[in-house]
């Protein structure tokens, strides 16, 4: 939060120059597809059937956190620099009286790319543009086992670190509104599409398949639907 | 304005993101089910096969369990586990059999089994099988597995009339038995005891010499250890302790022996006599209780004989095992000197009158063999003769007889008879007859020619006298109007005169010669020329053939007895004396030579020595 407060103070700051540049920083609600992510989870759930675990999360949309600076070039385009962090995860549980037991996984994105903008229409005060974002993206997984039968010292927990890195592309429609000369709001709504990464254990580096062998891999792919703010200078 | 919409957005975007959270979190929600807890089971019983305060276990023990009255709807584990034990044995039947290995241990571990019953809430614990209701019952095991202590023999002895031998007390609870391992004469034979108590055993076979035992202790883990070997000797087997003669008149020899120590262990005795020394076996005189260590034989006169006891066990079926003793020789008499004159008489059956070259004549009784009495003969030398009336003790002593008081052995008078000899003569031999008569032999010097006299003891007169006789001249006397009938040289000595008869012994060293008063013609038994040929009767009883077998023509006839049928004489060529039963025609003994026992039966034939000795 500080690092927020410091970042948008600095955005003020700026307002005092020229207009050629901007910083955008915004949110949104991500949504995600993780296919394989969810068919290992399933797989556990299955096996633990007869404990009656029920999914609780199961990969939501999620918000993502945002931040740009792009230099106008021309009229029409804009080029620059995104940083982007993402998560979900997922949590299936079962507890009574006598125990629990819950298997979660946690998801966190983080993308660094460049964007090309293109305003291609103004409506009155609304400024409609195409934007195009290219990213690399680190992705950290943790899932969790934990087990406890109450009064039996039986806790069990186990935590398995995983990475992967992919190529995200996310393409979306922006529509600003100029608040003042200097700040604009910003409404955007995409499709970002993941090229899937493999996960790999992070202390051994090994690869997470499935029974069958094949990889497991994460897949950000989804829906991003967002609201930023930017000021020019 | 509008700076003032930017900012409320940016708070409102700040607020947001401070709310939701920068990353994402799971939902706290833990889908928490509510089940009931209750949970309720009739009563059922455990029960163990081998079920006990403390269950002794040695080795490894198959135990069965059992539960009954369990609801069949339930579901359980059978979970039976030990103490010291790593692992549990889970079972999902009602009955079965567990195999219990105890660790190598002296000492307690515990047996427990377990019926874990689901406790059927459907919870989480219930599904992954660790919410149970859990029966359980223990039992103690006593486990000794280790091999028994190490033992030692502490003591073999004679105790309580057998041989006892004694080690510690084993009191660790896996004892099986003690096992006594015994070796002697290279056999070997084991007992068991399988009372843990009785560190003790008695070896009932055990009669005496040498025997090595050993003991074991068995552990019901069928370990063992063995005691060092402890050999136990005891050579003090029953032996020959005296010799006494039978009372009364018996020819029999009572001989005692000394007890052997394991009475207990004895059946009997056995002895057995030999002839020979070293030499096992032999003729078996007779089986004795054990209580009864004295026995009769019927000796032969003048054999050494060796005598063996037999000691045999009461287990002789079982475990065959004697000991005997060493021979024993056993013999009468003493030594006498070779070439000692061999004088006897008797007078009764009641004494014995020994005489010999010595001034000493000495009375014994029949029955008991001591010395009665003792009289010194007067002018001791040599050319006494004895000679035995009824009441009278009668010795001639050169011309001189003597008389002596058979009972009280008072000397009575003396006679010289002097005056009835010339001084080339002198009296060789004497006699007594009934009617207190004697009859002497008088011989020149020269020749050996001589006179018998028959004397009237009561008269002291000179009742006949025969004379003239030479070897070539037979003779005939009479007394009491019986004949007698000499041939040869005549009588040098005369042994007795009694009613049919009279012994004497001839003039030469190689004369026998008997008198049969009432068949003249047969009278004449032998002399030196006639040994070979003929057979003439005495009595009816008497052959020649009996008399030539002891008489040679080395041979020295001493003494003879008519009564007893007896004679004895000594071989002069072997040095060997030799007395002989010519009425019963036996050898009575034949001496080793110089080495004479004496005494046979009631007998006594003996020259040197009062005593009547036994020796081994």
């Amino acid at each position: 939060m500080r690092i927020i407060a410091f970042v948008f103070a600095l955005l003020i700051t700026l307002t005092c120059f020229s207009q050629k540049y901007s910083i955008t920083i915004g949110t949104g609600l991500s949504q995600f597809k993780h296919d394989d992510l969810k068919s290992l989870q399933s797989l556990l759930e299955y096996q633990a059937r007869p404990l009656g675990l029920k999914t609780i999360d199961n990969f939501p949309p999620y918000f993502y956190y945002s931040g740009e600076v792009s230099r106008k070039l021309g009229n029409v385009f804009s080029v620059g620099l995104v940083y982007r962090l993402e998560s979900t995860g997922y949590k299936s549980s079962y507890s009574d009286y006598s125990g629990i037991i819950k298997f979660q996984q946690t998801l966190v994105l983080q993308e660094a790319g460049i964007l090309v903008k293109y305003k291609f229409k103004e409506l009155d005060k609304i400024v409609l543009s195409a934007n195009l974002y290219t990213y690399l993206g680190w992705s950290d997984v943790d899932i969790d086992s934990y087990f406890n039968l109450y009064g039996s010292n039986s806790e069990y927990i186990e935590s398995v670190s995983l990475e992967s890195r992919s190529i995200l592309i996310n393409p979306e429609f922006c529509a600003g509104y100029p608040v003042t000369k200097q700040f604009s709001l910003h409404l955007t709504a995409g499709y970002c599409v993941d090229f899937k990464g493999k996960l790999n254990a992070k202390d051994s580096g090994r690869q997470l398949q499935f029974p069958d062998g094949t990889n497991v891999k994460t897949d950000w792919s989804g829906f991003r639907v967002g609201l930023s703010i930017s000021i020019q200078f | 304005m509008k700076q003032k919409l930017v900012k409320n957005l940016v708070l409102i975007l700040l607020c947001f993101i401070m709310l939701s959270g920068c990353l994402f979190q799971p939902d706290m929600d833990d889908n928490f089910n509510e089940i009931d807890s209750e949970i309720f089971v009739a009563p059922f019983e455990i029960t163990l096969d081998q079920a006990a305060d403390t269950i002794p276990v040695f080795f490894a023990t198959d135990f069965s369990f059992s539960i009954s009255n369990l609801d069949p709807s339930l579901q359980y584990d059978v979970r039976i586990f030990s103490d010291l034990l790593s692992g549990v044995s889970i079972y999902n039947k009602l009955s079965g059999v567990f195999n219990y290995s105890p660790p190598d241990l002296t000492g307690y571990d515990v047996l427990h089994l377990q019926v874990v019953i689901k406790s059927g809430t459907g919870s989480l614990a219930d599904k992954l099988g660790a919410e149970n209701i859990v029966f359980e019952q223990s039992w103690v095991l006593q486990v000794d597995t280790n091999p028994p202590d190490e033992t030692v023999i502490t003591s073999i002895k004679a105790d309580d009339e057998s041989l006892r031998i004694e080690w510690p007390k084993y009191k660790r609870i896996n004892f099986k038995n003690y096992r006594v391992n015994k070796i002697k004469e290279n056999e070997y034979y084991s007992y068991v005891i399988t009372d843990p108590d009785s560190s003790f055993f008695y070896d009932k076979s055990f009669v005496g010499g040498r025997a090595s035992y050993q003991v074991v202790i068995e552990s019901l883990s069928n370990t063992y250890s063995v005691s060092s070997t402890k050999t136990y000797e005891d050579l003090e087997v029953p032996t020959l302790i005296k010799y006494e003669q039978g009372s009364n008149s018996s020819r029999d020899l009572k001989i005692f022996f000394s007890s052997s120590r394991y009475p207990e262990n004895i059946s009997h005795y056995e002895v057995y006599e030999t002839y020979a020394p070293n030499t096992y076996g032999g003729d078996l005189l007779g089986s004795f209780h054990v209580r009864d260590t004295v026995f009769s034989i019927e000796p032969v006169f003048g054999k050494s004989k060796y005598i063996y006891i037999t000691t045999i066990s009461k287990q002789a079926g079982n475990y065959p095992e004697s000991v005997t003793s060493l021979p024993k020789e056993y013999t009468y008499g003493e030594k006498i000197s070779p070439f000692e004159k061999i004088l006897f008489s008797r007078l009764k059956n009641r004494y014995y009158s020994l005489a010999s070259g010595s001034s000493i004549l000495k009375t014994f009784s029949i029955t008991t063999n001591e010395k009665i009495g003792e009289i010194t003969l007067p002018n001791s030398g040599a050319g006494i003769q004895l000679s035995l009336d009824e009441s009278k003790i009668i010795a001639l002593v050169n011309d001189k007889v003597f008389f002596w008081d058979s009972q009280t052995l008072a000397f009575l008078e003396e006679i010289d008879f002097k005056f009835l000899l010339t001084a080339q003569e002198y009296i060789i031999g004497f006699g007594t007859a009934n009617n207190n008569r004697l009859l002497l032999n008088k011989t020149s010097n020269s020749n050996n020619l001589g006179s018998l006299l028959l004397f009237d003891l009561n008269t002291r007169l000179l009742i006949k006298q025969f004379s003239g006789l030479s070897p070539s001249t037979n003779l005939e006397l009479s007394i009491d109007e019986k004949f007698i009938r000499t041939y040869g040289y005549g009588f040098k000595k005369i042994s007795s005169i009694k009613d049919d008869q009279i012994s004497a012994t001839g003039l030469t060293t190689t004369d026998l010669i008997f008198f049969n008063p009432q068949n003249q013609s047969q009278a004449i038994l032998g002399y030196s020329s006639a040994i070979q040929t003929g057979s003439i009767l005495i009595s009816d009883i008497l052959t020649w053939e009996v008399i030539s077998r002891f008489y040679t023509q080395s041979m020295r006839v001493y003494s003879m007895d008519i009564e007893s049928g007896l004679a004895a004489g000594l071989r002069e060529n072997e040095f060997k004396y030799l007395v002989f039963d010519y009425l019963n025609q036996n050898i009575l003994w034949e001496g080793q030579t110089y080495n004479i026992p004496i005494v046979h039966g009631n007998y006594i034939y003996s020259t040197e020595g009062v005593r009547l000795k036994i020796m081994e």
